[in-house]
């Protein structure tokens, strides 16, 4: 396996007033070439501050990088100038939005928006852009592109705008492409279908990809490898089959069991007790200890290390320490 | 399902006369939101309603509850026409929950008054009886006395949704609908609300419909479910037979369109081909036709009705037309 | 298309109709031209000749059906005190008022999307404060305050520039800004509040995700969308500013319709008053009409509904 994205100790901290929020507090994150890795975590956990820190997508007024590095290609893509991430954005790594209609601008035609993202990087004419926008028209699964051409946003309904802008991420071939949250604003049928598209991508033109959901269900269809985010950080990392088999993190393991599932019965869901809590740089405590059902006093005097065992298989949490240890 | 009838729809319709755009105020067309519903909701029991967006299941509800009016057909609560006069009598035993728990509470106004609103309308009861009335409710939801002063901000979202509850229950109302209560909370809150739901019915026999997009938490509550396509119900069924002996292609398809939480059982998201008709511009016979992988000529000239298939299932398709009277 | 436009212009014409009557019946109400045409020691005879003459001897209503069909035929008499036509004396006059009223616009809106583009962008910072400082200040205070001022300012003191008339570019000076302030602090104001919440869009990120370098991310795709509901705004300022000119003209002297329609409104002269409301509410008519067409030029959402 050829690693194409490793990420180190990546720090981005939020200021908000007089306090400091670890919205991703080191988190380590290797990705290989053509696989599609998930990572999945609730609202706040900052498993879409990972991936726009890492692409540059952070509101610097308010954020900052506060450490760690993501190498791409021999690139620190933390420290990059403005202008040479510009020319890896879309070319090399490119993203897939959550909300499809705010994700495109509603006074460009559909042509447009596809054919920019060729303008920025490729010296290719009219004519070439456009017969290039037809073919991503008709890759994404578009019907009859070229009576779409003159679109506006709004004309289409909200999976042919998930469509146009998979085209968009795909114009110009990038190695990796990140999709945050992509099915989220669907409904289930028109889901299955993007969520089709975006495995035949992954799986026929070898692309690397990252795929950000709160949908225990769509991980487990679609990826080979999960990182699971709780606070800012990551708190267990595995392949799909060991995540949902034998999950080691109590919070992993609740929220499988917190999920209702057509496959199954169950009569009462498990229910995670309180709700997540607002952290404070520095956090010297296991995130998760004031929800978890086997706290002790340990877990609220320090934060545990993330474990990383001979497999890769990564957790954090003392009580899976202690059972080590024992062994 | 053989209890008593709660509610009784019976051909319910709602059009809409569609004013394309503001400049022009002419009536370009209908759209059939709601086409001819008929069902019954039996005391005690939960009613799944689903549907993608765009199928009525809102604009049904709205018309349940009185707050839109039917274009034709007829509504029954406990054996009683709803109509003008009698909807203020009936108005204190439904109530609501709603989708987003963000926008439905007034954020100015404290707990306390939002919970006590539907008593200061529907009764005379003095302040400190109503505190009475409201505080084991409260209570019961999670809430401490104290929390009754705050205001809607400075709650989670899964408690705001319990505030939601709290006023829906506050009058002791007999029947409650929940329109996709869950669907804006993260997956760990979402079980406690669902557990929340159940608990509560069980100990006060309240009558539920629940309207979801997500066929995983409808299962998990229903105990009867409704299809919707396109302002029809398409399928009825006890949840269990809806998803050992779904008949209708449309369920079918819904059903495997969802990714299940398991990478064990293999989900082959075999997704419908195209997308939901213009509803200003529905095809002709069945609905669903253009988009089924088993339409036949008949689809298309006639509409099939929703007959009872095998006992208490229901289903709308004409490749059952020759098990009619089966049962 | 056709249809809404035809239908627009019919309202605008019944409003225009209404102006004209209330304008017609205040002037009827507010005295006797008389006393300023005839002099002072006019006897009651010459009085009621020069009234028979103005055809002000008719009953009311008659007078009101004359004035009223000498607007529609264009021909809309003679000025009680230039003794001309007033279609004449308006002509003459258009082309001052014009010249003030476009170059004032034109600084109006290019210095408002400016100012406001450039506090959106740099938001809490001193010059965003600075900016909002100055389209309150600037909105508030009247024109005419401003212009005497400005008169104050710069001829009485510096001696810089010429008190009022239209002669050369620098009596241009003081009314443009007169006339520009207040329009040029609603835009900007406008602006920066519109180019902020289009800041916040998803579809600027997901630009920049293509590699758009930010300047054009900020103009291409931020601005335009903001500038659609800054239109709107910049084509009611244009009514003020036409409402403006007849103040900002006779505080500099300036030779336009403005002091025209004031003197007239002075003297009791009829037919300049009605002719010159005709004028201006025709003017703002056509101008709100066109705004209203190129607003759903630009948004191409309001288009297809059209």
């Amino acid at each position: 396996m050829e690693r194409i994205l490793a990420i180190r100790g990546l720090k981005t901290y939020y200021r908000a007033k007089n306090r400091i929020v670890p919205a991703v507090d080191g988190v380590d994150l290797d990705l290989e070439k053509g696989e599609m890795l998930g990572i999945v975590g609730e609202s706040g956990c900052g498993k879409s501050t990972v991936a726009r820190s890492v692409i540059g997508l952070i509101d610097r007024s308010y954020t900052e990088i506060a450490g760690g590095t993501a190498v791409f290609d021999g690139m620190d893509l933390l420290h990059l100038p403005p202008k040479e991430m510009n020319r890896i954005r879309g070319a090399r790594i490119s993203m897939i939005f959550q909300n499809p209609l705010t994700s495109l601008n509603p006074v460009y035609t559909i042509e447009n928006q596809i054919t920019e993202i060729l303008s920025v990087h490729t010296d290719m004419n009219k004519e070439e852009k456009h017969r290039r926008c037809i073919e991503l028209m008709k890759m994404v699964g578009i019907p009859a592109p070229e009576s779409r051409l003159k679109d506006y946003p709004h004309q289409l309904s909200g999976g042919m705008q998930q469509r146009v802008l998979i085209a968009i991420a795909l114009a110009c071939n990038p190695d990796i492409i990140i999709a945050d949250e992509p099915t989220t604003a669907l409904d289930v049928t028109i889901q299955a279908q993007i969520l089709q598209l975006i495995r035949s991508i992954n799986r026929e033109h070898g692309m690397s990809m990252i795929l950000i959901t709160h949908n225990m269900g769509i991980v487990a269809q679609m990826c080979g490898r999960i990182m699971v985010m709780y606070g800012g950080v990551c708190v267990e990392e595995g392949t799909t089959m060991e995540i949902f088999t034998s999950p080691l993190h109590p919070y992993t393991e609740g929220l499988l069991r917190a999920i209702p599932s057509i496959a199954d019965d169950k009569e009462e869901l498990f229910s995670i007790p309180g709700t997540v809590p607002r952290f404070t740089y520095p956090v010297s405590s296991c995130r998760f200890a004031g929800r978890c059902p086997y706290s002790e006093r340990g877990c609220t005097e320090s934060e545990p290390p993330l474990i990383e065992m001979e497999n890769g298989r990564k957790v954090r949490c003392f009580r899976y320490m202690e059972k080590e240890a024992a062994l | 399902m053989n209890g008593e009838a709660l509610i009784d729809v019976r051909g319910l319709k709602k059009h809409f006369a569609v004013n394309r755009g503001f400049l022009s105020h002419h009536a370009e067309g209908t759209v059939k939101a709601v086409d001819g519903v008929s069902f019954t909701i039996y005391r005690g029991e939960t009613l799944g309603l689903i549907g993608e967006s765009g199928c009525g299941k809102s604009t049904l509800s709205r018309m349940l509850i009185g707050l839109s009016e039917s274009t034709e057909g007829e509504i029954f609560f406990r054996g009683r026409k709803v109509d003008k006069r009698t909807i203020n009598e009936i108005r204190t035993s439904m109530q609501m929950v709603f989708q987003d728990p963000y926008s439905s509470l007034d954020p100015r106004m404290c707990m306390r008054r939002i919970v006590e609103e539907p008593l200061r309308i529907h009764t005379h009861l003095s302040r400190a009886e109503k505190l009475e009335r409201i505080l084991p409710l409260v209570k019961q939801l999670g809430f401490s006395e104290d929390d009754l002063k705050k205001y809607p901000h400075e709650f989670s979202g899964g408690q705001r949704q319990r505030i939601g509850i709290a006023r829906a229950f506050v009058l002791g109302p007999e029947f409650i609908i929940c329109d996709e209560p869950v669907s804006a909370l993260d997956v760990s809150i979402q079980a406690q609300i669902l557990n929340l739901f159940r608990e509560l019915q069980r100990e006060k026999g309240v009558t539920y419909l629940f309207i979801s997009h997500d066929m995983s938490v409808i299962k998990h509550v229903s105990d009867r479910i409704a299809v919707m396509y396109l302002g029809r119900i398409v399928e009825l069924a006890g949840k269990n037979e809806l998803f050992s002996d779904t008949l209708h292609p449309y369920t079918k398809a819904l059903i495997s369109s969802i990714p299940i939480p398991d990478p064990r059982i293999h989900t082959d998201m075999k997704p419908l081909e195209g997308e939901l008709p213009s509803p200003l511009n529905p095809p002709s016979g069945c609905p669903f036709r253009l988009r089924c992988g088993k339409a036949m000529d008949i689809c298309s000239s006639s509409v099939p009705q929703l007959r009872e298939i095998r006992k208490g299932h229901y289903a709308a398709c004409h490749l059952f037309d020759g098990d009619a009277g089966l049962c | 298309m056709l249809k809404y436009l035809v239908k627009r212009l019919l309202k605008a014409a019944v409003t225009i109709f209404f102006i004209l009557t209330l304008v017609f019946f205040f002037t009827r109400l507010s005295g006797d031209p008389t006393d300023w045409i005839l002099p002072d020691d006019a006897t009651e005879e010459q009085r009621i000749e020069m009234r028979h003459s103005l055809g002000l001897d008719k009953p009311l209503i008659e007078q009101y059906g004359d004035v009223l069909l000498s607007l529609f035929t264009g021909d809309a008499g003679r000025s009680y005190n230039y003794l001309r036509p007033v279609s004449e004396l308006y002509a003459e006059r258009m082309g001052a008022t014009v010249r003030l009223g476009l170059i004032s616009f034109a600084l109006a809106a290019a210095v408002g999307v400016t100012l406001g583009t450039v506090a959106a962008v740099k938001r809490n910072s001193f010059f965003d404060r600075f900016t909002i400082m100055l389209s309150v200040a600037g909105s508030t205070l009247p024109n005419f305050v401003l212009g005497i001022l400005l008169v104050f300012l710069f001829c009485f003191v510096l001696r810089l520039l010429p008190s009022g008339g239209e002669d050369g570019a620098l009596s241009y000076i003081m009314p443009v800004i007169a006339m520009a302030v207040a329009p040029m602090a609603n835009i900007a104001r406008l602006t920066r509040t519109s180019l902020l919440d289009v800041l916040r869009q998803d579809y600027l990120d997901s630009a920049r995700a293509k590699g758009v370098p930010e300047h054009t991310v900020l103009i291409k795709h931020a601005l335009r969308n903001a500038l659609i509901p800054v239109i709107t705004v910049i084509g009611l300022q244009l009514g003020t500013l036409v409402g403006g000119s007849v103040v900002v003209e006779t505080v500099f002297s300036w030779p336009g319709i403005g002091s025209l329609l004031i003197n007239g409104a002075k003297m009791r002269d009829y037919p300049i008053v009605i002719y010159g409301v005709m004028l201006i509410s025709v003017a703002v008519t056509v101008m709100n009409t066109i705004v209203d067409l190129s607003y759903s030029l630009l948004d191409p959402r309001i288009r297809d509904n059209a």
